[in-house]
């Protein structure tokens, strides 16, 4: 981070003009947000807040990390947020009642594409694993290709981390239900 | 170290597709046959259990997913205390949940997707594992603690714990930016440039003076959050209304599985990443982490028992009871962290810890299913002066509740007792070392506890067996219950008078605590 | 000073020329879609205005900035004044990554596609904002309904494209694009044969993906099948009841931006973008105009068939659009990534 942040100040002009703006917006964005009373407002300054963070993020070449931050935060988070804002001034309506589908037809057919897909992925990705996961770091990324800089050591060095994370989303769906469902 | 060693991972794969088997197989039963998932929940766990009784204790550890999973004999042997946590709580929650009549897929699920978590927190190698793996543990049991989401007590211990778990999980991420920042490194054991295996501590060893500062403030940090897992005082405050408000399977598991968590993950951040000083070497730092975890020590384990004495609830008894507890397991992390700090890698206070953890299961276990026995299922009868007479309305249910308070209380010959034994002479031999010698004080102050808590537990045995019973209605024991609850009380007695098994046991996990 | 000329003069003046010419577009799609709808309901349209009513939407407009620009007392003033311009910015932004041509693209971005996603997923602010700014409560169900659902069919959106993004192993819309119409690779061969080119078009080979993206598309522009936001039966036009003039005009024109903006996704992803099996390269030095062209045909095409959606099917209801969203596009778009991996792995593309 810190070559980077140097080179950006030591180029000057126009990239630290941009980059010292978005700063700007986002700390004024966030004291905004904190200061105003109406909940719907500190909403939309923390959204143009996250909007100036995805800024420092391009101004630092980070574009991956830019746009992940308003896609994630700014565009599901905080329109969650709006949304249980809104409506806790609102009736709740009735969810509609879930029908289980009977189909052992689609079940067979998710099966077999199951199985397939293992027996695929264990045979496709063998050698991989015997390849030092230093060397699949070690492949050159193409220039600027930051999706590729964070998706390969995501799905090698640190699989374990986000498997476990697929644990916990699956446990935070289910304990959803489990405590907002009328009849289980 | 870079490979993804699947079959190291075994136990952990197949609790997510036990997970995932009960979540489903709740959708195709009939509503009648779906509390019975807590029999197949209980049974896959006997399976597991069986499976990790029979795997051999390692003797060099060995590393999976990329060397962000450590299977050595420390994880091995938390492994077995929570699989058969898991056991236990699937057996007295069956009952309870059919009484209760919601969602049994989804607790059974959610249960097992817990262990999931403490699995992978036994053998955790970095701090992003460590981070997602214990947030899966706190969303879980927050989830359980919600669970009876019409009581108003249930949803306040779901609150209570999620924003506890919230703050906590912060405090910890503070700490681990801090060390990362310190380090350049996440994870506890990886091979350094010359191809050697490096563990964190001594990396942090050889640091700058401001960048170790840096390190061991993120660690202070760290350890803080952790506190809030483990319950030490002052971070202690959730503990009462959580357990009293939880249902009393969920209390149970919170009491032991979430506890043996966090000590867990003390311990792994003491071995692996707090660096040992050298003799003569000028760092007062890890001195004054002695210092610290010894003024937390001793706060715990007095707020703990004193606050108990005045409880008229059994539940929240056991909240300030487990308090205690934190502080006498707590009293082994001092006297590993002095043996640190004196330059020693003698990690007598892991072992003490892993049997105290291993009796301690049964007991409170044993415990917490007699409560769940005696209230039928419901949570209406926690008082304690409900026990009253317990002695001629249900003999057996008395007897066992009796011998399980004992235990916790700590008198010999049953488990409790050596297990607080192993504590408190860690603490004495570290007290042995130069400049030491003030530990004494903090096994003093545990000899001190045992009494007082002999005290308040002693207070319910009384109300069981000397006071006549205010209501005639027999008691059902359920006969699944029943089995589980002798077979803790006789474990209690067994590891109590042939220890040698089990010190073996627990002792065998500090060969491969290091590399 | 090459800073100045290279990353913010070039870039204006590239901005300027797409913003206006897809301003321009919406217009005609405004024309565009009165003169459609007559066509399909057998009326003639609005034909009086200039030859074949072509300047119809430029009376439109002038008739929107005369009109009085009220705001009711009710309302929440801030956030009603920039409501709609919410509306109407991430739909122009999104034209940013989208390449026109070879080298008609303002920014070639490697995450072209996650820019699009990011942008567009702050559409949904106009409408909620203004929804809830109005103060009024069919203003206030319009927007809600019409959040909860653009973020139940982002989902969609966005697993829908990765098919695509699993063949071309790159965001970059350029390469999605290159990768199209260049013959298809089977069993390690390469057909370069005209229907090996034709079916190299990511429309053959995410046919599945291609459907789910172009439903969910509509309901991201709350299109009809999809249009309860502004049910006028039940929510008297949902969000923008209270606005008028030229705040009415930015929402109205809003939708036509984003119509356009998801046709321009579509065409790029799904067939071939600029190119047409080599008729791109027609023109020499004047190619890009050809690629132009090319791209404008292809846009133009989809935008009559959205037009030719919204006047032929009738409006979901709201659970059934729930329903549809939920269970089953998003598990046909899980399966179409998984089925895509398998396909991927057997066939060796």
């Amino acid at each position: 981070m810190e070559p980077i942040f140097h080179d950006l100040l030591a180029a000057g002009g126009g990239h630290a003009v941009a980059f010292y703006a978005c700063s700007a917006v986002t700390i004024a964005a966030a004291i905004l947000m904190v200061m105003k009373k109406n909940p719907v407002a500190s909403v939309m300054w923390l959204v143009l807040s996250f909007i100036g963070l995805a800024g420092i993020y391009v101004t630092l070449q980070s574009y991956f990390i830019a746009v992940i931050q308003v896609l994630v935060y700014a565009g599901a988070i905080m329109v969650l947020f709006l949304f249980v804002i809104m409506l806790l001034n609102l009736r709740r309506e009735d969810i509609a009642k879930m029908e289980l589908p009977k189909v052992p037809f689609a079940g067979v057919i998710a099966a077999i594409l199951f199985f397939v897909s293992v027996f695929l992925v264990i045979k496709a990705s063998t050698p991989a694993f015997e390849k030092p996961v230093d060397a699949l770091l070690g492949e050159p990324a193409l220039a600027g290709d930051s999706v590729r800089a964070i998706g390969i050591p995501l799905f090698s060095q640190w699989l374990l981390p986000f498997e476990i994370t697929s644990v916990l989303l699956l446990a935070a769906i289910v304990g959803a239900v489990a405590l907002t469902k009328k009849k289980l | 170290m870079d490979a993804m060693n699947l079959h190291l991972m075994l136990p952990e794969i197949y609790l997510v597709l036990l997970g995932l088997v009960i979540l489903i197989a709740d959708l195709y039963l009939a509503p009648e046959k779906r509390f019975n998932l807590g029999w197949w929940t209980a049974g896959g766990l006997s399976v597991l259990a069986v499976w990790l009784f029979a795997t051999p204790t390692p003797e060099t550890v060995e590393f999976a997913g990329f060397g962000l999973y450590r299977a050595d004999g420390f994880a091995l042997f938390m492994k077995k205390v929570f699989a058969l946590t898991g056991i236990l709580v699937a057996v007295m929650s069956t009952g309870y949940l059919k009484r209760y009549g919601r969602g049994p897929g989804e607790f059974f699920s959610l249960v097992i997707f817990a262990l999931t978590g403490m699995f992978m927190v036994a053998s955790v190698n970095d701090f992003m594992s460590l981070f997602v793996s214990l947030e899966l543990v706190t969303l879980c049991l927050f989830i359980l603690a919600a669970y009876r989401r019409h009581d108003k007590l249930s949803g306040e211990a779901g609150i209570k714990y999620i924003i506890v778990g919230a703050m906590a999980a912060g405090l910890m991420l503070f700490g681990m930016a801090f060390i990362y920042g310190a380090t350049g490194e996440v994870r506890f054991t990886y091979m350094g440039a010359d191809g050697q295996l490096v563990l964190l501590s001594q990396t942090v060893a050889n640091l700058e003076s401001g960048w170790q500062m840096t390190a061991l403030f993120g660690f202070t940090v760290l350890l803080v959050g952790l506190g809030f897992k483990v319950a030490a005082v002052p971070f202690h405050v959730w503990v009462p209304d959580v357990y009293q408000g939880a249902p009393t399977p969920v209390t149970a598991f919170l009491s032991v599985g979430s506890k043996a968590a966090g000590f867990i993950l003390i311990i792994r951040v003491i071995t692996l990443v707090v660096p040992t000083i050298a003799p003569g070497a000028d760092l007062a730092l890890v001195d004054q982490l002695v210092k610290l975890f010894a003024l937390i020590a001793g706060l715990t384990l007095f707020y703990g028992n004193l606050a108990a004495i005045p409880q008229k609830n059994l539940k929240r008894l056991m909240g300030f009871s487990s308090i205690g507890h934190a502080g006498y397991l707590l009293l082994g992390i001092v006297a590993v962290l002095a043996m640190k700090a004196a330059g020693e890698e003698t990690m007598n206070g892991v072992s003490a810890i892993a049997f105290y953890l291993f009796a301690y299961v049964f007991t409170n276990m044993a415990m917490f299913i007699g409560m769940v026995i005696f209230t039928q299922g419901s949570e209406d009868s926690h008082a304690i002066d409900d026990y009253a007479g317990l002695g001629k309305r249900a003999p057996l249910l008395a007897l066992c509740m009796t011998i399980a308070l004992l235990s916790l209380a700590g008198v010999p010959p049953l488990a409790g007792f050596f297990g607080k034994f192993y504590l408190i002479s860690s603490i004495v031999e570290a007290a042995r070392l130069d400049g030491y010698g003030w530990l004494l004080v903090l096994a003093a102050a545990g000899a001190v506890n045992v009494v007082i808590s002999m005290y308040y537990y002693l207070c319910v045995v009384k109300r069981m067996y000397m006071l006549e019973p205010t209501s005639d209605e027999p008691i059902h024991l359920p006969p699944p219950a029943k089995i589980a609850m002798v077979a803790c009380i006789v474990l209690v007695v067994v590891i109590g008078i042939f220890q040698g098994p089990f010190v073996q046991m627990a002792t065998g996990v500090l060969a491969t605590l290091g590399f | 000073m090459d800073f100045w000329i290279d990353d913010i003069g070039w870039p204006f003046i590239k901005i300027f020329i797409i913003a206006n010419v897809a301003l321009m577009m919406v217009a005609l799609l405004v024309w565009a879609e009165r003169r459609v709808a007559a066509l399909i309901q057998d009326r003639l349209g609005p034909n009086r205005v200039g030859p074949l009513g072509l300047l119809q939407p430029v009376a439109d407009v002038i008739k929107l900035f005369l009109k009085e620009d009220l705001t009711p007392g009710h309302v929440n003033r801030p956030f009603f004044i920039i409501a709609p311009a919410l509306t109407m910015m991430p739909a122009i932004i999104s034209l940013a990554v989208i390449p026109f041509g070879a080298s008609l693209i303002i920014a070639d971005l490697d995450i072209g596609i996650l820019f699009i996603f990011a942008i567009s997923s702050l559409a949904v602010y106009g409408i909620t904002i203004g929804g809830w700014a109005s103060n009024s409560k069919y203003s206030l169900l319009g927007g809600i309904r019409s959040t909860a659902q653009m973020i139940s069919y982002e989902i969609c959106l966005g697993l829908s494209v990765i098919g695509v993004f699993m063949l071309s192993k790159s965001l970059r819309l350029q390469d999605v694009v290159l990768m199209q119409g260049d013959g298809i690779w089977l069993f390690g061969e390469h057909y370069t044969g005209i229907m090996g080119k034709i079916l190299d078009w990511n429309i053959f080979k995410q046919p599945i993906g291609f459907i789910l993206f172009m439903i969910a598309g509509f309901a991201e522009t709350n299109r009809t099948p999809f249009d309860l936001a502004e049910a006028e039966q039940e929510l008297a036009a949902g969000f923008h009841t209270e606005f008028s003039s030229m705040k009415f005009a930015l929402y109205f024109l809003g939708e036509y931006a984003a119509m356009i903006s998801i046709g321009a996704i579509t065409v790029t992803l799904y067939l071939g973008g600029w190119t047409f099996f080599g008729l791109e390269n027609l023109g020499g030095s004047f190619s890009w105009l050809t690629q132009i062209l090319i791209f404008a045909v292809k846009l133009l095409a989809l935008q009559f068939f959205f037009i030719w959606v919204r006047w032929t099917i009738p409006r979901f209801r709201y659970d059934q659009l729930m329903r549809l969203g939920w269970q089953v596009l998003l598990p046909i778009g899980l399966a179409n990534i998984l089925l895509t991996g398998v396909l991927k792995l057997i066939f060796k593309v």
